[in-house]
């Protein structure tokens, strides 16, 4: 396997960041980014400040105010954050064709092996790096150089929540040795906990298991974690494919939403099919018809977005319910013809969701799962009804440009406008 | 004055890691990095550590490095950005301890030739700096120092008469003809240590500010003979040991002119001192 030189650089806390940016008055102070005005408001960012004070991603805000009294809280723009990232790719792709980046979570892979003749040591590149972004954007990347994207990442977490490391060619084993398990990115928390039950804390410790022992915890990926463990990595830098963009936490979610964006992507038999997954979850519980077909359409919305951009479209619907008594119901439709368009999807899964909610308990979760097909597998349509869903989908192509230039929130639907609550 | 016997030349490169030198041919074709410096510790006696300029050196790191290094070895560890190019004032006191922590294995295993002091181009001879210098210096008491001016305001004998009392080795430097940049100096102002660094004279690449470019340097014999008379001559005699690195990194030429001038010495009689 070729030697490798990869550089990561990581702004933490990126949404914070920007926010402390944009404002002056907020630097120094303890900040969380989070959608407030509900009982199951989360953060979705918090600055250094607040972490040191016990502020976690992801935690109720309300145990966030309780942690840290005078925390700041600001709404999140999440378009502001992408429009950030794409300007930095920008930047960071003059250094390298091969470069990595997330949506919107302020960080960056760059593989820059045998550039070193044309662009000197990858140390230097990457320091050079951190002073152009500090330079053109104000912040703060931590970085780190390593021969792994494993390696790497695990630097750069040792490194927070400002600095470098560099792990020199060899020296990966040893460094990784002595540091805890929950470092290493592709361990989820569950799987830190099988290793824990062992009294496995340590990636030396862990490394005591063979992979015959490995793959009784972790069946197929004992071979990623066994490598993993010895510091080994071959995963490579790349831009994220087309599925792995549509599966990417990206969302068109309007701001008075808590759509937590748990879109995933799989493969399916046909290679030419795959599902896509989009949930979302009420701010209360609710078994009001308008709000729910809110829900609805801004799922279809986030849905129907990334069905464009990778040119798909949707042939069946699943809706999954679930309601405040933990109970969830599942239901499909038949096979439709090919939609795209925003309205065209909330069409298709308002007959669905009629079918699958039949209780007049509280929902407190609405998912929509899509069966889609690459759109120009599609044979051109010769009825009214598919010339009526191109110009819809026209429609909402050109609703995805305005948004794409001006932010998520200058366009939206009457339908995502309706007040909670009114019929 | 005659040479004493205990004396000892140092000669390596700035860094060690270039993938560019496999390449040149001085690395093996199928050098890993990993491997470069035991095959670098055959052909050279010390070298300069680039990577703790750009990151406070941890000592395990070090420890593991020291564990393959020959006996005899020498480094030169460059001093940490956070004291030389981005100083904060509240903290620099503490970065300084934490380098001190960093450094702790080459120490204890004898193969510390000395901290490098490399000051930015900007620093000039202002009162602020003269006083920080003196601070950092004291700070860094005893520990082997080499400082390297880059501003022209320090070419001046008072210097290196206050390197002298403090036992300060001036880092004498070989560097293109311009006239902004520290003149090339033969001066000793340490007992125990004189240091050069040749950086090359490549005075269009200096000015690119591209590193490629401005490292990018061939020492000629006739060059490198020049050297060797002054450390035979004027250096030699007046300190215990003398560091002597190339940072024209650039197509490998670094090895193959530290490796000319070992050559070049060992012809003049002073093989003896030169520890490879």
């Amino acid at each position: 396997m070729q030697e490798r030189t990869v550089i990561h650089l990581d702004i933490a806390d990126f949404a914070a960041a920007i926010e402390a940016g944009r404002e002056p008055s907020l630097a120094g102070r303890p900040l969380a980014i989070a959608l407030s005005g509900s009982s199951r408001a989360r953060v979705y960012d918090m600055s250094e400040e607040a972490y040191c004070q016990g502020v976690r991603k992801g935690m109720p805000l309300g145990q966030a105010r309780h942690r840290c009294r005078d925390i700041k809280i600001l709404p999140p723009r999440f378009h502001a954050y992408e429009q950030v990232m794409k300007a930095m790719f920008k930047t960071i792709c003059a250094a390298s064709p091969r470069v990595e980046s997330g949506v919107r979570d302020g960080h960056f892979y760059l593989d820059v092996s045998g550039m070193s003749r044309l662009a000197g040591p990858g140390v230097d590149m990457a320091f050079r790096l951190k002073k152009q972004i500090e330079k053109e954007f104000d912040l703060s990347p931590v970085w780190s150089v390593a021969s792994s994207k494993l390696v790497a990442k695990v630097a750069a977490r040792m490194a927070k929540p400002c600095g470098e490391y560099i792990v020199p060619p060899g020296d990966e084993s040893a460094f990784l040795a002595p540091l805890p398990l929950y470092l290493l990115p592709m361990l989820n928390r569950n799987q830190v906990r099988k290793l824990n039950r062992f009294n496995l804390t340590q990636v030396c410790q862990a490394r005591e298991l063979t992979r015959e022992q490995l793959s009784l915890l972790f069946s197929d990926q004992a071979d990623r974690f066994y490598n993993a463990l010895r510091g080994t990595d071959f995963e490579p830098v790349e831009k994220p494919d087309l599925l792995q963009l549509l599966s990417s936490s990206s969302s068109r979610v309007q701001p008075n939403s808590l759509s937590r964006a748990t879109s995933q992507i799989q493969a399916g038999s046909h290679n030419r099919s795959f599902f896509l997954e989009q949930g979302h979850v009420f701010a209360e519980d609710t078994n009001d018809k308008s709000c729910l077909e809110k829900g609805l359409y801004q799922v279809c919305e986030t849905l129907g977005a990334k069905l464009r951009q990778g040119q798909y479209a949707a042939v069946t619907l699943n809706i999954k319910l679930t309601y405040s008594d933990g109970k969830m119901v599942q239901t499909a439709s038949a096979k439709f013809d090919p939609v795209s368009s925003d309205l065209g999807l909330f069409r298709q899964g308002q007959v669905v969701l009629k079918k699958a909610w039949q209780r007049r308990v509280r929902i407190q979760h609405l998912q929509v799962r899509a069966r889609s097909v690459r759109a120009a597998c599609l044979q051109a349509g010769l009825f009214d009804s598919q010339k009526a869903e191109s110009r819809l989908v026209m429609v909402s192509r050109a609703v995805d440009r305005i948004r794409e230039k001006f932010g998520a929130c200058c366009v939206g639907s009457g339908l995502s406008l309706v007040p909670d609550g009114s019929s | 004055m005659k040479a004493s016997s205990r004396r000892r030349i140092f000669i390596g490169t700035c860094g060690y890691s270039y993938g560019e030198w496999v390449d040149a041919g001085f690395y093996p074709q199928g050098t890993h990095s990993s491997n470069m410096l035991d095959v670098y510790t055959e052909k050279f006696g010390a070298t300069e550590l680039n990577y703790t300029w750009y990151q406070m050196p941890r000592a395990p790191s070090l420890e593991r490095m020291c564990a393959k290094l020959p006996s005899h070895f020498k480094v030169a560890a460059k001093l940490t950005r956070t004291m030389t190019h981005e100083v904060r004032q509240e903290n620099w006191k503490e970065q300084v301890q934490l380098f001190r922590q960093g450094i702790a294995p080459l120490v204890e295993d004898g193969k510390l030739l000395c901290i490098l002091i490399q000051l930015p181009p900007y620093f000039d001879r202002s009162v602020a700096h003269r006083n920080y210098l003196a601070a950092l210096m004291d700070e860094l008491s005893g520990l082997p120092l080499a400082v390297e001016f880059r501003h022209k305001s320090w070419a001046v004998d008072r210097v290196f008469h206050e390197l002298e009392k403090r036992n300060v080795a001036l880092v004498n430097v070989d560097v293109p003809n311009l006239e902004t940049l520290f003149p090339p100096t033969e001066v000793v102002t340490c007992r125990d240590l004189f240091y050069i660094r040749l950086h090359g004279r490549n005075a269009k690449g200096w000015r690119t500010g591209n590193m490629q470019q401005q490292f990018n340097y061939d020492y000629s014999d006739q060059e490198l003979e020049s050297w060797a008379q002054s450390i035979q001559h004027t250096m030699l005699a007046k300190a215990e040991s003398g560091g002597i690195f190339f940072n024209n990194h650039v197509r490998g030429q670094a090895p193959k002119n530290a490796a000319a001038l070992i050559r070049i010495l060992s012809q003049n009689g002073l093989g003896r001192f030169l520890r490879i």
